[in-house]
């Protein structure tokens, strides 16, 4: 079920009802509604994939309480070792068995050898990169102790299938999320109204922006050789602020969701269109993932000189990449992210520790050459994301290399041109808030702010592109 | 949570008072009086019109001596008329004929899930296309702007309505589908606005895998008329001449490839008016679709021809 569906407007306000009237004060109650809320949310895809999170939930269940059982350090290294090998095991054979088999073939073929293994048919789970990854969280904080393992069954279930965030993120920490599913929730009028805010919003970027955009960036990727280098340029710009509006939607809707059920999910973008460098913006950019590594990968690598830093960060876009997808263009593509952040750490870096041109209207002339730079850079980069397989990837490099860059190009519709204005216009405003909607310490009258609810829902309805998957669903 | 409540409530309560309406004003159209149509004359339809909306704007079901219903629309293709066939025929227990418009072109068609019209067999005709969508039980969700426009267009000026009859004919057009009676059926100004030539080229694209499966999908409804004793008559309603002059060598050749399946077969036959009233600009909307005025000959001119036909034949399934 897409959240922008018209059955997701049906079902979440079902949901909502059960949940704080026929359910209220009975926590167990709550979180099994939410379970089972989650599950059909989930096999609403295809009612297969709910044995793998089930699988997953379970194993990692009982690991947890295993733990709390465990002592000795070699009983704790076979109960990690089991949910590893689990839950990796699953994300490995789902979404890299084929790739692994190809590289294997192409590397044999590479000296000679001939070999013709039969591919699989593998559907690709919905979410399985992002619940694997939460679901870990949960195991490795109990094995290092951060975290007792629940014996609440519901609520563990509940915490590794919520459907707000279930399929994109944002990737939550099981010492951040589990709490809350433990703990009494009460309704907070002003959060879940700045939730559904935040909800209206997100639709805007995704249906809106992204959209309309999907269309314009897929005909002439599909048909680069056809287009001057003016127009694939643009096509790359356009596809960032699609793949902004498309992710950052998704995670502004899930998290406005969690707020109407007494949730805080974490932040998983944070205006990173108006990142000064590579570095701020990978603390902007879904910030969810990139902290997962970091606290579960990097910070056990350890070391702070120059060359060591640089190592983890090269290890960090390299998994980064290779979570995204099993295609070399996403190692490229994280390995020339882990090259431009590394400049930054040998010839140094300005450490942005205020928002940029803060309590000022528009940013100076130096910030606003900094954004633009740092925008470019990773449009350049997004295109080994955009275009598979990696020789149509250098193929539409080259073609970018030609004199017809200076050529009119060829632009996406006006609808879409006019959401990315409002988008960029009403992001700048919105800085310093939590989402483009946060009217927090903002008195409008109510008849501004309703008729600017009104108005982003008519233009949700109205120029709205045709619908599309989210584009972090095929991860 | 009251407070909450309240204010969803009262947020979502003028959309309400807004859309609900104009979703019931906008049910009330052709698709809906060829559903109704259909269900209320299902025991005496002799004659099933299918195809795209040159059937549909050529032929006047009330106008036929034989109890006549057309399920022929817009943009459609094949596969969508044999889901109509497939779902309708079995439900008409005098059926005779299946008049099946093999226009120009039409083969090389296929309507794939993105089909803008999907709702619309949805919700008039039951029948579910692709994955089931809650949005396409609805005009308003399912193709917002294009209803809304046309709701707008439709309050802003009487002539922006098409006038139907109870069989779903549209025997009075709206001002916006009449392009040759906005130049006043003067080829010259049509010429020189260059509306004339638009969609010239559509009859003529080749797409050999949508053609395959086509043949495919009229070959086995053909073999299903035969069990059922119901005669096919492929026909091609009338072209403004300067479509028929566009058609090329090729596309002519492939439709004609497919009728020669059917050579000397008496439960099949093909009826080519293309070229009938092709120079009398006054009879068509455009290019391709006749004016109600040009349907009024038309129906005549194939009414005569079926009531020609054996008279055993009409009769032979009367219990």
């Amino acid at each position: 079920m897409l959240t922008t569906s018209l059955e997701f407007a049906i079902f979440l306000p079902i949901v909502f009802l059960l949940y704080w009237f026929v359910l209220k004060n009975k926590l167990r109650l709550q979180n099994a509604l939410i379970l089972v809320a989650s599950y059909v949310f989930y096999g609403w895809w295809d009612w297969r994939f709910l044995i793998l999170i089930a699988i997953s939930s379970l194993v990692d269940f009982l690991v947890g309480i295993g733990l709390n059982h465990a002592a000795e350090k070699s009983k704790r290294n076979i109960l990690l070792g089991i949910s590893l090998t689990v839950n990796l095991g699953m994300l490995g054979f789902f979404k890299y068995y084929n790739f692994f088999l190809e590289s294997f073939v192409d590397a044999f073929t590479l000296f000679g050898y001939q070999m013709a293994p039969g591919r699989l048919d593998i559907i690709l789970p919905v979410g399985i990169s992002f619940y694997t990854l939460q679901t870990l969280s949960y195991t490795i904080d109990v094995y290092d102790r951060k975290l007792t393992g629940t014996k609440d069954f519901f609520a563990f279930f509940a915490y590794v299938s919520f459907f707000p965030q279930l399929v994109a993120g944002p990737i939550e920490r099981a010492t951040h999320l589990l709490p809350q599913f433990q703990q009494k929730r009460h309704f907070d009028v002003d959060s879940a109204s700045d939730g559904m805010r935040q909800i209206l919003w997100g639709l805007f970027k995704k249906i809106v922006v992204a959209d309309n955009l999907a269309v314009y960036t897929y005909t002439i990727s599909m048909n680069y050789q056809d287009h001057s280098a003016s127009t694939l340029l643009m096509c790359l710009i356009m596809f960032s602020f699609q793949f902004y509006g498309d992710f950052s939607g998704y995670s502004d809707i899930a998290i406005g969701t969690g707020r109407l059920f007494g949730f805080r999910l974490m932040k998983n973008f944070d205006y990173p269109i108006f990142a000064r460098s590579i570095p701020e913006l990978w603390q902007k950019w879904h910030i969810s993932l990139f902290s997962w590594f970091r606290d579960y990968i990097i910070k056990r690598l350890k070391g702070f000189r120059k060359w060591q830093v640089a190592r983890n960060i090269l290890i960090i876009f390299l998994v980064t990449g290779f979570w995204h997808g099993a295609a070399w263009t996403y190692i490229l593509w994280g390995l020339l992210h882990a090259l431009l952040f590394m400049q930054f750490i040998f010839w140094g870096r300005k450490k942005f520790k205020t928002p940029v041109a803060a309590g000022k209207v528009l940013p100076s002339w130096v910030e606003l050459g900094q954004m633009v730079k740092t925008f470019m850079s990773f449009t350049l980069l997004a295109l080994f994301f955009f275009i598979q397989p990696l020789s149509r990837c250098l193929g539409y490099l080259v073609a970018l290399v030609d004199t017809s860059i200076v050529k009119v190009p060829l632009l996406p519709e006006n609808r879409a041109l006019a959401g990315i204005v409002l988008l960029l216009v009403v992001e700048w405003m919105q800085r310093e808030k939590e989402h483009g909607l946060d009217l927090s310490g903002r008195s409008l009258p109510k008849a501004v702010r309703w008729s600017v609810y009104y108005g982003l829902l008519f233009a949700v309805f109205y120029y709205g592109g045709q619908p599309q998957d989210f584009l972090y669903f095929q991860f | 949570m009251k407070k909450f409540i309240l204010h969803i409530t009262c947020f979502i309560l003028p959309l309400a008072v807004v859309f609900i309406p104009m979703e019931l004003y906008l049910r009330d159209n052709s698709y809906q009086a060829k559903s109704d149509y259909l269900t209320a004359h299902k025991e005496e339809i002799e004659t099933l019109v299918l195809g795209p909306s040159y059937a549909w704007r050529a032929i006047n079901p009330l106008a036929m001596d034989m109890p006549t219903a057309s399920l022929a629309h817009e943009a459609s293709a094949i596969n969508t008329n044999m889901m109509l066939f497939r779902k309708f025929s079995s439900q008409l227990p005098r059926l005779k004929y299946v008049l099946f418009d093999l226009s120009l072109g039409y083969m090389e068609n296929d309507n794939d899930q993105r089909w803008e019209s999907n709702h619309l067999f949805n919700i008039y005709y039951d029948i579910q296309n692709y994955r089931a969508d809650v949005k396409n039980s609805f005009l308003l969700t399912a193709n917002f702007k294009f209803y809304f426009k046309l709701f707008c267009g439709t309050m802003k000026d009487d002539k922006n309505v098409a006038l139907f009859n109870e069989s779903g004919f549209v025997y009075d057009v709206a001002d916006y589908n009449n392009l040759f009676g906005t130049y006043e059926y003067d080829t010259a100004r049509l010429r020189a606005s260059g509306e004339l030539f638009k969609r010239l080229t559509y009859q003529n694209s080749i797409h050999d895998e949508s053609y395959v499966k086509n043949e495919k999908l009229l070959k086995e409804m053909v073999n299903e008329c035969k069990r059922r004793d119901i005669k096919v008559i492929f026909i091609a309603p009338p072209k403004f001449c300067l479509n028929n002059k566009a058609a090329t060598a090729e596309i002519i050749e492939r439709r004609d490839r497919f009728l020669r399946n059917f050579e000397g077969d008496e439960e099949v036959e093909f009826w080519n008016y293309e070229h009938l009233l092709e120079d009398n600009a006054q009879f068509f909307l455009d290019n391709t679709h006749l004016n109600p005025k040009g349907a009024e000959i038309f129906t005549e001119v194939l009414n005569k021809r079926l009531s020609g036909l054996p008279l055993e034949r009409r009769q032979a399934q009367i219990p």
